[in-house]
């Protein structure tokens, strides 16, 4: 990398070996689920699908491995082994050092985000009718799954800035990251557009009822005046049931407002990282 | 006279402990300052200050005028500093070492740190850490004098070194010294090295200036009296370290007159930091150039 210079170069040949396995894992990963798609269409056996449903746990855990693995030793390294007096009295400022360290691993995340969403993405559009591609694929789809990543290193690279020590800061960057994930998830994300509530009348259970694509969030059965049912009630096959749910038209606009919240959460936590850094040691 | 360093009323704390407290020094440019005192009397805590690495409570340093918080990029362009325990990136090769230095620096003289490398038959593509620990020394040093610096800070640079990579360490040093005439801050606990490279001493106790001058006039203000200790209320001048007998005592002092029926001896730089640091309330502040009226 004779390209780089400054303290970009130092930058980059202080994370290079990291950068280099993150970016084979990514790689790796990507060419897999392209793999395991190309399977799905050619040889849809029980194995296939059964490679398909080990890659979500994988796919879900990649952004929180890049954060504690990537973003916290970056600004923390230094620190630890004293050679930040060795960076920080050199020609330039520390504020110069931090955005240099920031902006490489801003640029290097995107990339390993981008080459793993096309994958993903890839893999997600053949995969076989049993698995749900869309809502149930909700978190691994190209828009959310490229801001997790970028949204990871930024507590990473923060809490390493703020704690100066990498292993307190990739705990402290896993528990944000789980926190804000679930959190987001369970609370946020079902409200990001107004959900639709239709009242059905229905004999075969819930789901039949539901518009096709769309995302169920809650069904309530009530009464003939409409009034929920107390817990208990006889249930006949004419019980009226109030249906809650996203419609399959609010998807992608979803993704989109999600993907923004986290990409400008991870924009915020970044520049902490850049005060957290330039801090006397 | 141009001065490189000076400060007023220089304070730094940590919680409730003052680390340096009330400094006021000024540095003249070219000298070579013996900077001592006790672990714990700030040593560390000035050079930093110094370099901008600490911000300071109290007060601000100034270094050729510039100060290090408002002006980083000026004074880091100016001063070359070498941080206690010699800092470098291990896993760097020493061609790394000193493109890091051309890469951070604006202005950065490859020529002069690889020439020094080979004379010091220091191969250029080995790991840093492969390297002696007399060999890193003068990795570090190689790449504090790449950026041609006029104010070089030196926090301990030879200590755990063995003897003889001491003694090609500061050799080396004062080579540049020489060559360059730049001017030297070093804080050592090893005197007798000190000895050999200072004109100009520099002593904190408690994070306070205790002794501050070129050295040349501090020692010959500075001599051991012998005499009869019942006539010890005689000695005039500044008494830094008394040992009394039960006939005769010994005394260093800092003063002009020598009193009658009592033996002068000249102090060296040793006696004069031994005596200065086992008494650390008596000082000897004041320059001994004269104030033009």
């Amino acid at each position: 990398m004779t390209v780089l210079s400054g303290a970009t170069w130092l930058a980059w040949r202080n994370n290079r070996q990291a950068a280099v396995i993150g970016g084979v894992l990514a790689f790796g990963v990507a060419a897999a689920l392209v793999v395991v798609a190309i399977l799905e269409i050619a040889q849809p056996t029980a194995l296939v699908h059964t490679m398909s449903t080990a890659f979500q746990p994988l796919l879900i855990g990649a952004p929180a491995a890049a954060g504690v693995f990537m973003g916290a030793p970056l600004l923390s390294a230094d620190f630890e082994r004293g050679t930040h007096r060795l960076t920080w009295t050199q020609g330039m400022t520390r504020r110069h050092w931090a955005a240099a360290n920031l902006s490489l691993l801003i640029a290097l995340s995107a990339l390993a985000a981008a080459v793993m969403s096309v994958g993903a993405q890839i893999w997600i559009v053949h995969l076989p009718n049993t698995f749900d591609s869309t809502w149930g694929m909700y978190d691994l789809q190209a828009p959310v799954f490229f801001s997790y990543v970028l949204f990871a290193m930024a507590p990473g690279a923060a809490a390493g800035a703020a704690l100066r020590r990498t292993v307190p800061a990739m705990a402290v960057t896993l528990g944000i990251f789980i926190a804000v994930r679930v959190a987001f998830a369970e609370l946020a994300r079902p409200h990001l557009l107004p959900t639709i509530t239709r009242v059905v009348v229905s004999g075969t259970g819930n789901n039949s009822v539901v518009p096709p694509g769309a995302g169920y969030l809650d069904a309530t059965f009530l009464d003939t005046q409409l009034n929920p049912l107390p817990p208990g009630s006889p249930i006949g096959a004419n019980t009226p049931i109030s249906l809650v749910y996203q419609p399959v038209s609010h998807f992608w606009p979803m993704q989109g407002i999600e993907a923004g919240i986290f990409v400008v959460l991870a924009l915020a936590l970044l520049v902490a990282a850049l005060r957290f850094a330039t801090r006397d040691a | 006279m141009a001065i490189a360093l000076e400060a007023s009323g220089l304070g730094k704390r940590y919680g409730s402990t003052w680390a340096v407290r009330d400094l006021c020094i000024s540095i003249p440019a070219g000298r070579v300052v013996a900077l001592v005192g006790p672990n714990g009397a700030g040593k560390t805590t000035f050079l930093q200050l110094a370099i901008g690495l600490l911000t300071p409570d109290t007060g601000d340093p100034q270094v050729f005028g510039w100060s290090p918080r408002d002006n980083p990029t000026l004074v880091l362009a100016r001063v070359g500093f070498l941080a206690q325990e010699r800092p470098l990136y291990m896993g760097f090769t020493v061609a790394e070492t000193l493109r890091m230095g051309r890469e951070l620096n604006p202005k950065w003289d490859l020529a002069l740190a690889e020439a020094r490398m080979r004379r010091l038959e220091i191969p250029l593509n080995r790991r840093v850490g492969k390297l002696s620990g007399g060999q890193q020394a003068q990795v570090a040093l190689a790449l504090a004098l790449g950026k041609r610096p006029e104010l070089l800070l030196l926090d301990e640079p030879v200590a755990n070194l063995d003897p003889l990579a001491r003694r090609q360490f500061l050799a080396e040093l004062m080579e540049s010294v020489a060559a360059e005439g730049l001017t030297v801050v070093l804080s050592s606990h090893l005197i007798a090295d000190l000895e050999r490279l200072a004109d100009h001493l520099v002593i904190l106790a408690g994070g306070r200036l205790q002794v501050a001058g070129d050295l040349e006039p501090l020692l010959e203000d500075h001599r051991w009296l012998v005499g009869p200790t019942e006539e010890i209320g005689r000695v005039g001048g500044t008494v830094v370290q008394a040992g009394t007998g039960e006939r005769q005592c010994r005394m260093l002092v800092r003063g002009p007159a020598v009193p009658r029926g009592w033996t002068a001896a000249p102090v060296t730089l040793e006696d004069l930091v031994l005596a200065y640091l086992g008494n650390p309330d008596v000082s000897a502040l004041a320059q001994p150039e004269a104030v033009p009226a």
